[in-house]
């Protein structure tokens, strides 16, 4: 119900990363694949995000602001990591319709399966190379973002 | 005696000290053993002493009796001379030939009772020198019987009867009453004298035979006392000796959980530390990629030749943790509850069409036998195998096309003993560069590398990583001898499930 309420909106990505460098990149690579970074948010950590989705979930009727379309989550990060947080969305009715795509260093197998248990919706390794960015945050971008546009 | 006993009772105390003190038990044991020694001489002793007494008395007995005859002897003897008078006395009296007739019998008599009574005192001097005597005694009395017979058959009664009155007869009667009489008390005496001696004898040999049961019981509670104290102490030490085995028990539990732990943590240390490692590189890589795309026509060749360089031991470092990674990996991924029946043959093909480019690139040839089905992680046995053989095929000599051989037999360790252990003994040669042998330890150790950087690639993880891959399946690797230039013969071996 929200995802369909967001469409009507401008189309948003809310990045949880506490890695100042990953924002950058994400956000030039983003960028590079035409999508308007200035929809593109950040929170640093898993309770801030938790905070800024609850907070637009219980905002007032008159003055409602969006869930984010997309979310892309970084495993650890301080205070709540992403796993605690990952499992708090999708055991939120409210929350479970929006996409989590995992964006984190960890290649390990175990990291993978459990964040795929929990809910997650893609799962990308942050690469070494800006090129392979970019084409995740293209693949993104086309996949969820347009495809969610389209729909 | 009393000086023995006192010695003897010392003897028990110094035993009693030392059975205290002593820890060892041959101590014990041969102390118990001289005791059963002691007892068997003390029985010996016993029986020795019972068997002389016994003999003895029947000696002594036989002695008294012996007197008790010479004493009857003696008696019918002086009897029957009496009857010899009488008899006489009777015929002179009577003149009846019946008492002639009983006179020459008992005359017989005395003489038979006279060799037995020399047979008798044949063993002692002094009586037969006595007996001799009362012969003649007795014979000169016959002697003068028959006289006073003859002088009355052929003189006439008056005559005879004063040859009876004057011929003598009364005085060696005396003589003969003296000499029996002596003889009689002297064995009286020698009767009294082997009765008293027989009864000391006896008194001795009971007293022995009381002393030798009361000590040799004496000693058989000693020797109980021995065993039960030999006995306690084995307890004793048995218990002390599990106590010593549960002790080692728990400190073994103690060590192998500190163990466990260490290992544990080594190996988060070692994830946790690539895995941050990793992040940093990451950064540098990436910003350098930006750098060169967004800044190429700004800097001069040298400028992008230090970028290069500068990249290339990024990427270069970004592999050492990549390998590392994998590394710490298989024992964290490993425990014999997750192996599975995996037949090499379907893994082999995989790695095989893994390796098609190389194998094209290179023209090598790889000949494998029908291999067995073995317990195990499907996805590192096939890494162990991927490693050796694009080893085989990466060290190949220059210009020569690879050749490897996978062969394997079935080989039993400790063949000898009854729960022999049983291999599957799988060989990977290759005529390729070949290993020194002094380096065969050495090529198993992580990041050790034989040849430069840019003889051949890869970061020396390879092999390090067969062999904790076999090691976590309860196997081994070794690599053997060879002449350098003639190839490479790795052994693998896996237990038979």
């Amino acid at each position: 119900m929200n995802y369909r309420q967001a469409e009507k909106h401008v189309n948003t990505i809310l990045m949880a990363d506490d890695d100042s460098d990953d924002r950058l990149l994400v956000k030039e690579a983003l960028n590079d694949a035409n999508f308007p970074v200035a929809n593109l948010c950040f929170v640093e950590d898993g309770d801030a995000l938790m905070d800024y989705l609850l907070s637009r979930i219980n905002s007032s009727a008159e003055n409602k602001m969006p869930l984010p379309d997309l979310i892309l989550l970084d495993l650890n990060m301080p205070k709540k990591d992403g796993r605690e947080a990952l499992k708090e969305i999708k055991s939120n009715a409210d929350l479970r319709r929006i996409p989590v795509v995992v964006f984190t260093t960890s290649t390990s197998p175990q990291d993978i399966k459990a964040s795929y248990d929990c809910g997650a919706n893609s799962y990308i390794s942050k690469s070494a190379t800006f090129d392979s960015l970019a084409a995740a945050m293209q693949t993104i971008k086309s996949y969820w973002v347009d495809y969610a546009l389209v729909s | 005696m009393a000086h023995f006993f006192s010695s003897m009772l010392q003897n028990l105390d110094n035993f009693r000290k030392n059975l205290r003190s002593a820890i060892s038990g041959e101590f014990l044991t041969s102390s118990a053993l001289w005791t059963l020694v002691l007892i068997f001489c003390c029985l010996l002793l016993t029986t020795f002493i019972a068997y002389r007494s016994t003999s003895e008395l029947i000696e002594d007995n036989a002695w008294v009796l012996h007197t008790q005859e010479v004493l009857e002897q003696i008696l019918e003897i002086s009897t029957n001379v009496r009857t010899a008078e009488g008899r006489q006395r009777g015929f002179l009296l009577t003149q009846d030939n019946k008492y002639l007739d009983n006179y020459q019998e008992t005359i017989r008599e005395i003489n038979s009772h006279l060799q037995a009574l020399k047979q008798l005192v044949a063993d002692n001097p002094a009586r037969k020198i006595e007996v001799q005597e009362l012969q003649k005694l007795i014979e000169q009395r016959i002697f003068i019987m028959g006289e006073v017979l003859d002088t009355y058959k052929n003189e006439g009664v008056e005559q005879g009867k004063q040859k009876l009155i004057h011929g003598g007869g009364l005085t060696v009667m005396r003589q003969i009453t003296v000499l029996t009489d002596k003889i009689k008390s002297e064995e009286k005496q020698l009767l009294k004298k082997r009765s008293l001696r027989s009864n000391q004898s006896r008194d001795f040999a009971l007293r022995g035979l009381v002393i030798g049961a009361i000590f040799t019981t004496t000693l058989v509670f000693f020797s109980y006392y021995l065993l039960v104290i030999d006995l306690r102490r084995r307890q004793q030490n048995e218990k002390a000796l599990a106590n010593a085995r549960d002790n080692l028990e728990e400190k073994i539990q103690e060590r192998t959980q500190e163990l466990e732990q260490s290992n544990r943590e080594l190996q988060e240390f070692a994830y946790i530390a690539s895995h941050d490692l990793q992040e940093p590189l990451r950064k540098i890589q990436i910003f350098g990629d930006r750098l060169k795309l967004k800044a190429a026509d700004q800097l001069d060749d040298s400028a992008l030749d230090y970028l290069g360089r500068m990249q290339s031991s990024a990427k270069r470092m970004q592999n050492l943790i990549n390998d590392l990674l994998q590394f710490s990996r298989i024992s964290a991924n490993t425990n014999a509850e997750g192996f599975l029946q995996v037949d090499l043959n379907l893994v082999l093909q995989d790695v095989l069409s893994d390796l098609e480019g190389s194998l094209e690139h290179y023209g090598g040839v790889v000949a494998v036998d029908h291999l067995p089905t073995i317990k195990a992680n499907p996805l590192q046995i096939r890494q162990l195998l991927q490693n050796m053989l694009s080893n085989a095929l990466k060290f190949h000599c220059p210009g020569v096309p690879p050749e490897v051989n996978v062969h394997w037999h079935n080989q039993t360790k400790f063949s000898d003993i009854e729960n022999a252990e049983k291999y599957y003994e799988i060989t990977i040669s290759d005529n390729g560069i070949g290993i020194d042998q002094q380096y065969a330890d050495k090529i198993f150790v992580p990041f050790q590398r034989l040849h430069g950087k840019n003889e051949y690639d890869g970061t020396g993880i390879g092999l390090a990583i067969c062999r904790k891959i076999i090691e976590k399946h309860h196997g081994y690797i070794h690599v053997l001898p060879a002449p350098t230039g003639h190839g490479t013969r790795f052994v693998l071996c896996f237990p038979a499930f």
